[in-house]
């Protein structure tokens, strides 16, 4: 059994006359009688799309690592999980099982699977929606389960008009959540993104093939340790309130505002994809209509909704104030993330400036950048930021932009952007 | 589960707050932490006691001026009484707890270009034209920061005028009187800070930190502030 807790963090007070209030909600889950173990995990679909395009051939080690990589995730599918392998080109293809069909993991299975990849050649375009509605279909097989998927590619979708790519990835939405892998540099960030936004997955790049095989198991692993899928983040909100925004602030920033789904006239939800036992931060932000000084009002019920059950809630609240030194504290989990949220929108503006020629745009932007994740302590993307631009203070946000950057550290750092660190409390 | 009636005469399926307009309905789990009240005035009648917790849905009068009102309102429209808290509004602010002895101190907006160099801060530049802008404190807590509707934020020391200095946070600082009529000043979290006086560090956040007669803060990218206390016996 996997339980929920949610916790509320936020200054309900307001300034007279103020109306939006912001709360982060801390949701955890852990299991209950002991953590799971291999076997005993529900039931799940694996479904690995892997690019085998012209292009994946050249290099041939790109094929080779991908080949490798998907034998090491098939390696690491439990026992019993259902699970397939796509060949996708200008065509979506059964790599195995042969059949348009889903197969269970044992030691058999597991090895013709392998053999299955080792035959993988590249040929042909890159068409990902075909590939996506390949794997809706497989999932379909078992509606119940939990399902996921990888998405591997190393190109841009160019093989089929863009409202089918789109339409292929609208009709996906909701139904499995996919992590996506671009390899080497001449796929589109931005493409790959609205797949892994749209599919409540993660995105990274893979910049060397020898880095594929760690990362396949790191994504394998963490899909088997999820226990539940299809878990909501239920807010009601009182009458005349608005909802602002609703966004995941960790482990990465997801905004999650237009994914709701109305459950009747004041309450929404909204989609956070399958748990395992972790830890997510997520900002809620409300308008309410401003109450007198001294009034205190419910301005939002969180709650998680599991199989359709609440399993706990958290109230966000608003008390107004004439007392400023209350009203304007900004609480600190709020000031965190939203600097957070800050950091990644001018780490990819910058980069589109930089990417446009406008040199002042994207060094104000970098810069601030700089000194964002200084402040924040964010020292995986101080790294990616240093190699591409030169900082001359990371205080004040001094930088110069660097010339002759490789694309795949201005890749890597667009595509970690969204990554944040997680505010102590 | 029995319907609850809110203070707002809804009918509410959920007992703590009202599951329509998220009022909190009275007896519902342990009072909500003290709201900061002000100071009653001097001379202010002093609240009346609560409604009855029951029936409030029921009663069509104000307890406080019985004027009649109706179960959607929250407010009473003659004299303000809040029905779910059972108050009268605040008082407006008379003069808050310490009254003024003497004429008020003065604060003097400029822009300092020393300080701006110091600063150096990218993408603002100094502005050209920033005569002075001389506020009188006359009320005992001042804030200090950029107008903002949105957020509820008016600043009585209001900075969103041009030239705007877009190191400012809304609610940038607070000012406040003491009791032997001078003021103090309270850094509540700005986004850049508050520096007293050159050379030192900006002030730790939510630390009151006494004024004196000529002192200067400096915040934002260009703004100095200087404060100006009466002399004791003004010449004749």
């Amino acid at each position: 059994m996997t339980k929920f807790t949610a916790e509320i963090y936020q200054n309900e007070y307001l300034p007279d006359g103020g109306s939006e209030v912001n709360a982060i909600v801390t949701v955890t889950s852990s299991a209950t009688g002991g953590a799971l173990s291999a076997g005993e995990g529900a039931e799940a679909v694996e479904v690995i799309m892997v690019d085998c395009s012209g292009s994946m051939g050249q290099p041939s080690t790109k094929i080779r690592a991908a080949r490798q990589a998907t034998a090491k995730a098939i390696d690491c599918l439990r026992d019993g999980v259902w699970f397939a392998v796509i060949q996708g080109s200008d065509i979506a293809e059964m790599a195995f099982p042969g059949n348009q069909t889903i197969v269970q993991a044992s030691a058999q299975s597991r090895a013709e699977a392998k053999a299955a990849v080792g035959q993988l050649r590249p040929g042909g375009g890159t068409a990902i929606g075909s590939w996506l509605r390949l794997a809706s279909a497989l999932f379909d097989l078992r509606p119940q389960a939990i399902h996921h998927a990888i998405l591997l590619t190393d190109g841009k979708d160019e093989s089929e008009p863009h409202p089918v790519f789109t339409a292929a990835l609208a009709a996906c939405e909701g139904r499995f959540q996919c992590d996506c892998r671009g390899v080497g540099t001449n796929w589109v960030v931005s493409e790959l993104r609205s797949v892994a936004t749209a599919l409540l997955g993660t995105l990274d790049i893979i910049a060397d093939p020898a880095g594929m095989e760690a990362d396949f198991r790191n994504m394998i692993d963490s899909a088997m340790g999820k226990a539940v899928g299809k878990v909501a983040l239920r807010l009601w909100t009182p009458k005349g309130a608005t909802v602002r925004f609703v966004k995941q602030v960790s482990p990465t920033i997801e905004d999650l505002t237009t994914k709701e789904t109305r459950v009747n006239e004041l309450t929404a939800d909204y989609p956070t994809g399958a748990w395992g036992q972790e830890a997510r931060d997520y900002h809620v932000c409300i308008e309410v209509k401003p109450a007198a000084v001294g009034a205190e009002m419910l301005a939002g019920r969180v709650s998680l909704v599991v199989n359709d059950e609440v399993a706990s809630q958290a109230l966000v609240k608003a008390t107004w104030t004439d007392d400023a030194a209350l009203s304007t504290k900004i609480n600190n989990a709020v000031a965190h993330y939203t600097g957070q949220a800050e950091l990644a929108q001018v780490i990819q503006e910058g980069l589109e400036a930089r990417k446009a020629g406008d040199t002042a745009t994207a060094t104000t932007k970098l810069g601030r950048a700089v000194q964002l994740a200084a402040e924040s302590g964010h020292d995986g993307t101080t790294r990616l930021l240093a190699k591409v631009v030169e900082v001359e203070d990371a205080n004040t946000g001094k930088v110069r932009l660097k010339s002759g950057v490789d694309d795949a550290d201005e890749m890597a750092l667009d595509t970690r952007s969204t990554k944040t660190t997680r505010v102590k409390h | 589960m029995p319907a609850v009636a809110c203070p707002n005469g809804h009918e509410s399926a959920t007992s703590d707050y009202c599951d329509q307009c998220g009022a909190r309905i009275e007896g519902a789990g342990p009072p909500p932490p003290a709201a900061p009240t002000p100071e009653p005035a001097a001379g202010a009648a002093p609240p009346p006691a609560p409604p009855p917790a029951t029936g409030a849905a029921e009663d069509l009068e104000c307890p406080n001026c019985r004027s009649p009102r109706s179960t959607e309102e929250k407010f009473c429209e003659v004299c303000g009484y809040d029905f779910v808290l059972g108050t009268l509004p605040a008082a407006p602010k008379v003069e808050a707890a310490v009254a003024p002895s003497g004429p008020p101190w003065e604060a003097v907006v400029s822009a300092d270009r020393d300080y701006f160099e110091r600063n150096d801060v990218d993408d603002v530049t100094f502005p050209d034209n920033c005569p002075d802008r001389v506020f009188t404190l006359s009320e005992g807590e001042l804030l200090i920061g950029r107008r903002s509707e949105r957020r509820g934020v008016r600043p009585q020391i209001d900075l969103s005028g041009a030239p705007e200095d877009p190191g400012v946070s809304h609610a940038h600082a607070l000012l406040r009187r003491q009791a032997d009529g001078s003021y103090a000043v309270v850094d509540p979290g700005s986004t850049n800070g508050t520096t007293l006086n050159e050379g030192t560090a900006p002030l730790p956040q939510n630390v009151v930190t006494p004024l004196k007669d000529g002192d200067t803060l400096y915040l934002g990218a260009w703004t100095r502030i200087l404060f100006h206390a009466p002399a004791p016996h003004p010449p004749p």
